[in-house]
């Protein structure tokens, strides 16, 4: 038997178009082949799965449409089936699917930092990890509500979401009510903290100081424990000795100067992108240029900055103006299956670059588009991300079509943080490269190699699927706020150079 | 728990293999509802005869079959029909499948976002648009030919998936 076959026959049956002569074929084969019977098993199961899934639904016995005697127990059935389906769904279920993370807390400010080791992303979840800071100032909001203001040089580790522990360096906590029993530890002491805010200074090799700015805080060192109120200060050494000193309220870096210096530093990283911009709308190997930043935020058009190469403004639907990589910068969000941006090009392609930075908030489709031109037909281009968390270059030629995927590169920690994108079709070095961040995600051979047309094209969506057929929304769930198509394959040191020129932070 | 809620239970986590057996044996429509509806009655009619604690699964499939049968002879099909060994023989295979409803579910969640556009399209034709293998010929530009062998690539593919994503033969 071959699976061909068996499948079509199926695939006939479930239309009802299977003949006789077929009907004594799947007979036959069924009754031959114990392996052929365990794949038409899985098909029909697997058909079951997808109708219950995509489809209708067999629908429930109607019991008053019955004339048989079997009514009463049909009611009752109905009757029970309201009260236990209810039931049911108020069990919280076994969610197989459901994606979780071991994260206790959110980057929120660096400002001039050098790491250590790996560098986690402004915005990301952190997971329980050691931050080491070689220089420069960070703050870490910790899912209890505690927030902390990290100075470098440091060692600091997160170890819940309601703890810390500092090796060395310099650290500012506020603590409400809510984060009540926030901790963080020393190699020579704990501090519990009862609601307030209190500054810890670890020198290496030296002794700790801790100054309560305001509250209460528990000092537990060796085995003994007291109370530091609002205004005092100690320092504690080696031996547990615990030295009343004078308080320093100057001398810790506060939330509001942390933020008020990133955002600072953020002008700066704006404004050197703003000339970058102003550079790549004279860039000859740019087709197509969005940078988000012309149009008024009353206005419904996205302005290109290309009007000799792309004429077309593209048309706002749904869509709202916000904030994008910086307070100031403009950024498109999408939210709702109806949101997208839709534009026109008439160019035809050999190669082709896409680059787009987007802020990714969530995978709530199968499929969340970022560019994706009308239709799927020869030359199509549907560039996505996939549920998974894959980026995904979907390429249509002459009766075939190919997809380019990475590996899921959208863990809980990239969502809801400014992202660089860039895919390469490249038909010269008949490849595909995708980039992520600046940095070489995925390099894949092309499959077969056409000229890409876009036509008409959307941002955030898919325009027209095939009419009169039914398909999933697409829409994004984030904000974009730039997108270059370049009419030709970047070469890896440029896109990292792009990636460099418009990164939110360091 | 009384005996209907017992019932609606266990009707609810097999009730995608009892739709199973009968989409594999009679064609998506009307008729095969019907089915679905007569088999539902027939099942609760008969609780009483269940043995809690035994293979609800092969008793559920197994009165299904009768229905399937039933069915086969009011409509008195000229059609041929597959014989009862073979009925059997599918009845006996499907009920000894373990019952994994939910990590199929997320199974299938998982390889239909995993699987290629041009698949995905066809599958959603065919299931969400419940389109029959000549419309989905039509929509896609193929022949009818080619149609029969594409759904099945994709369904071939999301089976290889299923089946390495459940670990074992048994998808």
């Amino acid at each position: 038997m071959n699976s061909d076959e068996l499948g079509e026959l199926l695939e006939a049956l479930r239309d009802g178009t299977i003949d006789d002569a077929q009907t004594a074929r799947l007979d036959q084969i069924l009754a031959e082949d114990p392996e052929a019977l365990d794949h038409f098993v899985d098909r029909a199961l697997l058909q079951a799965d997808l109708t219950f899934k995509l489809g209708r639904q067999p629908a429930m016995p109607a019991p008053a449409r019955r004339r048989r005697a079997s009514w009463k127990p049909l009611l009752a059935l109905a009757a029970a089936a309201a009260v236990v389906v209810a039931a049911l769904l108020a069990i919280p279920t076994k969610q197989p699917e459901s994606p979780s993370y071991e994260g206790c807390a959110v980057l929120t400010r660096a400002l001039d930092v050098t790491w250590g080791d790996s560098a986690p992303s402004l915005g990301s979840v952190l997971p329980k990890r050691r931050l080491s800071l070689l220089s420069g100032s960070i703050q870490v909001e910790f899912f209890s509500g505690a927030r902390v203001v990290v100075e470098g040089p440091a060692d600091f580790e997160l170890v819940s979401r309601n703890e810390g522990f500092c090796r060395h360096g310099k650290l500012r906590a506020v603590v409400p009510p809510q984060a009540k029993g926030f901790t963080i530890g020393a190699s020579d002491l704990k501090l519990v903290d009862r609601g307030t805010e209190f500054g810890l200074r670890v020198p290496r090799g030296g002794d700790a100081e801790v100054h309560v700015f305001q509250g209460m805080v528990e000092l537990h060192s060796r085995g003994t424990s007291r109370d530091l109120g609002g205004g005092s200060a100690v320092r504690v050494d080696g031996a547990g000795t615990i030295l009343p000193i004078p308080a320093d309220t100057e001398g810790f870096l506060t939330s509001a100067e942390l933020t008020f210096r990133s955002a600072e530093e953020g002008r700066g990283r704006y404004a050197r992108w703003e000339s970058a911009s102003e550079r790549l709308r004279q860039d000859p190997r740019v087709a197509v240029y969005y940078s988000f930043e012309d149009s008024p935020s009353w206005s419904r058009e996205l302005r290109c900055n290309r009007p000799e190469r792309s004429p077309v403004d593209g048309a706002i639907i749904g869509a709202r103006w916000t904030d994008g990589r910086w307070p100031g910068k403009k950024a498109l969000e999408f939210k709702t299956p109806g949101d997208r941006v839709r534009f026109q090009d008439a160019g035809t392609y050999e190669s082709l670059t896409l680059m787009t930075w987007v802020r990714v908030d969530g995978l709530d489709r199968p499929f969340s588009g970022l560019m994706l031109t009308d239709g799927w037909t020869s030359g199509s281009v549907h560039w996505q991300i996939t549920q998974t968390g894959k980026l995904r270059l979907g390429i249509h030629g002459d009766k075939i079509s190919n997809d380019y995927d990475t590996e899921p590169m959208f863990p809980a920690g990239n969502l809801g943080r400014w992202i660089h994108l860039c895919t390469v079709y490249d038909r010269q070095a008949r490849e595909v490269v995708h980039y992520v961040d600046g940095r070489l995600s995925r390099r894949l051979p092309l499959k077969f190699d056409t000229a890409l047309q876009l036509g008409n094209v959307e941002f955030g969506n898919w325009g027209s699927p095939i009419d009169g057929s039914h398909y999933g929304i697409r829409h994004l769930n984030g904000r974009m706020d730039e997108f270059v198509i370049f009419g030709q394959a970047l070469k890896e040191s440029d896109v990292r150079e792009l990636y460099q020129v418009g990164a939110p932070a360091p | 728990m009384d005996r209907g809620e017992q019932f609606v239970r266990l009707f609810l986590q097999h009730q995608r293999r009892i739709y199973g057996l009968i989409l594999a044996l009679v064609p998506n429509g009307p008729d095969a509802d019907d089915i679905h509806q007569e088999t539902c009655a027939v099942l609760w009619q008969k609780f009483g005869e269940f043995e809690a604690g035994t293979n609800f699964s092969a008793w559920a499939l197994r009165i299904a079959r009768y229905q399937v049968m039933a069915y086969y002879t009011t409509k008195r099909r000229t059609k041929a029909r597959l014989s009862d060994e073979t009925l059997d023989a599918v009845v006996d295979r499907m009920a000894a499948r373990p019952e994994r409803e939910d990590a199929r579910s997320a199974a299938l969640d998982g390889c239909l976002g995993d699987l290629p556009e041009d698949d995905r399209q066809l599958i959603e034709l065919r299931y969400r648009g419940g389109a029959s293998v000549e419309e989905v010929a039509r929509h896609t530009g193929r022949t009818v030919v080619a149609a029969y062998k594409a759904l099945n690539r994709a369904h071939e593919r999301l089976l290889q998936c299923m089946r390495g994503k459940l670990g074992a033969a048994n998808a």
